[in-house]
């Protein structure tokens, strides 16, 4: 198997367009018809062609953007840096926004990065395990005096994205039924909840305050903690207001008193 | 997650395994297409879908597909096992099939002889290898692991190929048929992959379908392929899965049922996927071939039956 071996890495540079060509010819016979590097570069098309159109589809906002003929030119060079690692291309792309991040061509569109992070976090939110959200209100059921103990667990779908950027605006004016709107880059940093609660991923923008409160639960600190956390992020951070708030939006999946 | 209690050989446990489809045409199942073929549900026999797109948790995907189930048998095809391939064999992604068919307890499962990742890079391809009894002893051995860990037997799919190695003593059909002797597994004959390979490398396919145990055979797979000709005149099939079924794999298609018999047939549709009816249509095109086929048949000229 070592010849075999060899010459599948061989085979997988040469796809991925970094290695050469002459040990590959000799492993292989003259069929007549079109040159054998011709039908060599068929299997390179399939990778880098099949590669790229998924990396899109998973980062459909990323793509629209750019357009998607620079978005195939940038897949390419992104995937020649990061190759896929998994058979299942449902995730894809984890480099991706932070090679965004050092890739010079889009310097001037500083917002790709958070925009693909968006994009990731969504699809990770589809694909993640299900799970019935807490009942809006199962505060009402619990020992009032032992709140402050509780650990509410965010659901399997949770991801939290913070961006200097309106990011979520940029994402919503960028889907395919989304009609014409001006954003305003300047219009301030975004804090979001995503998740899937039901069937359906949801973008909840969120203030500092229950960001930081999110985080800390996120991270199994019980809810007197999380209030503290909240409070140096934002002293007018009201607690009542707010966890209603994520409740309504059936943001946690679960609940420990110790 | 569960293994076998006991290393299994699958041809001793033939009573254990699913029931087949019925052997008629069948879909792949496609997301644009889910919400109409729950409503409408067209009479194929059949869907098949990729295994690597449900290996996530949860969420839609999975949703559909158990609805999907209530109406259709369902068959698992796996494009990203790589058992031919060098390097050892990928056991995330082989746990991962095994989540996926212990879910959806599909009627066939099957994989591809063929390889598709190297030193754990995916290449998303699927490249043939060539024949030796190094490499038959080794893709045994992947296809014995891949069955234990299922605990069931799978069909092996023969690959459309552009190249042939200088080194390949042992005629494909050939390799197959030891496989399926080595180990209990059976075969998925790709019609339009033989087709390919017949005008790409030479393959003689009806030679091929010959040689091809037919009792083995449990499933056909049906493509469009796209055919290139170059300013020199020269020419190269790709096996692209972008159209309709072309003529001479048609007739392909009813030398192998008239030696084989019918079985289980996929329409596969990969890119500028048509609308459903489209897909209905090629797969209800499959069995009046096969119909045609089996009744233009000698007397006395019965194929094997499927061993199921």
């Amino acid at each position: 198997m070592r010849r075999v071996r060899e010459f599948q890495t061989r085979m997988r540079d040469f796809a991925f367009d970094s290695g050469g060509r002459g040990q590959l010819l000799s492993a292989l016979a003259d069929c007549g018809g079109p040159p054998t590097l011709e039908r060599l570069s068929i299997h390179r098309n399939t990778t880098m062609l099949g590669l790229s159109a998924a990396l899109g589809d998973a980062f459909p906002v990323v793509r629209r953007l750019v357009g998607e003929a620079f978005f195939e030119r940038m897949a390419q060079d992104y995937l020649r840096a990061h190759p896929p690692r998994r058979a299942s291309l449902l995730t894809i792309g984890g480099e991706f926004p932070g090679f965004l991040t050092g890739y010079a061509p889009v310097a001037e569109l500083p917002y790709l990065t958070d925009v693909a992070r968006l994009d990731i976090a969504w699809t990770h939110a589809y694909h993640a395990a299900d799970a019935e959200p807490l009942h809006p209100q199962i505060l009402a059921t619990l020992d009032p005096e032992r709140l402050g103990e509780l650990c509410l667990t965010p659901l399997p779908s949770q991801r939290l994205l913070a961006s200097a950027y309106p990011v979520d605006a940029i994402w919503r004016g960028n889907q395919p039924d989304a009609p014409d709107a001006e954003i305003r880059l300047d219009s301030g940093p975004a804090h979001l909840l995503i998740h899937r609660p039901d069937m359906a991923v949801e973008i909840h923008p969120v203030s500092r305050g229950a960001f930081s409160f999110l985080m800390a639960l996120a991270a199994r600190q019980p809810l007197a903690a999380a209030w503290d956390s909240a409070l140096a992020t934002d002293p007018t951070f009201d607690l009542a207001g707010e966890l209603a708030a994520l409740l309504a939006a059936r943001a946690f999946g679960g609940y420990s008193l110790p | 997650m569960t293994l076998c209690a006991t290393r299994v050989r699958l041809t001793d446990h033939a009573a254990d395994q699913p029931t087949p489809p019925p052997a008629m045409g069948g879909i792949g199942l496609k997301a644009r297409h889910k919400a109409l073929l729950l409503e409408t549900r067209p009479p194929v026999a059949f869907v098949e879908i990729h295994a690597e797109n449900y290996m996530g948790a949860g969420g839609p995907p999975h949703r559909w597909l158990s609805a999907i189930r209530e109406h259709y048998p369902v068959s698992v095809h796996g494009v990203g096992l790589s058992l031919g391939g060098a390097t050892p064999l990928d056991e995330d992604h082989l746990d991962a099939l095994a989540l996926v068919v212990e879910r959806t307890r599909p009627a066939l499962v099957s994989e591809h002889l063929a390889w598709s990742q190297s030193d754990g890079v995916h290449m998303n391809d699927l490249l043939p290898i060539p024949y030796t009894p190094d490499t038959l002893a080794h893709v045994a051995a992947r296809i014995d692991q891949t069955q234990d860990r299922l605990c069931r037997r799978i069909l092996i799919e023969n690959p459309s190929a552009y190249i042939r190695y200088a080194d390949s003593p042992i005629p494909e059909p050939e390799f197959l048929a030891e496989l399926v002797r080595r180990t209990g597994c059976g075969v998925l004959l790709d019609v339009n992959n033989l087709f390919v390979c017949a005008s790409n490398i030479g393959t003689d396919p009806l030679a091929y379908l010959d040689a091809i145990p037919a009792e083995a055979v449990g499933e056909y797979h049906l493509a469009g392929h796209h055919h290139r000709i170059f300013p020199d005149g020269t020419e190269i099939r790709i096996d692209d899965h972008g159209s309709r079924v072309a003529p001479p794999v048609w007739a392909l298609y009813r030398a192998a049922v008239a030696r084989i018999g019918a079985r289980p047939t996929l329409i596969e549709w990969d890119t500028d996927v048509p609308p459903l009816d489209v897909l209905c249509d090629e797969a209800w095109r499959a069995d009046s071939e096969a119909a045609d086929a089996l009744a233009a048949r000698q007397p006395g000229e019965a194929a094997d039956a499927p061993r199921s």
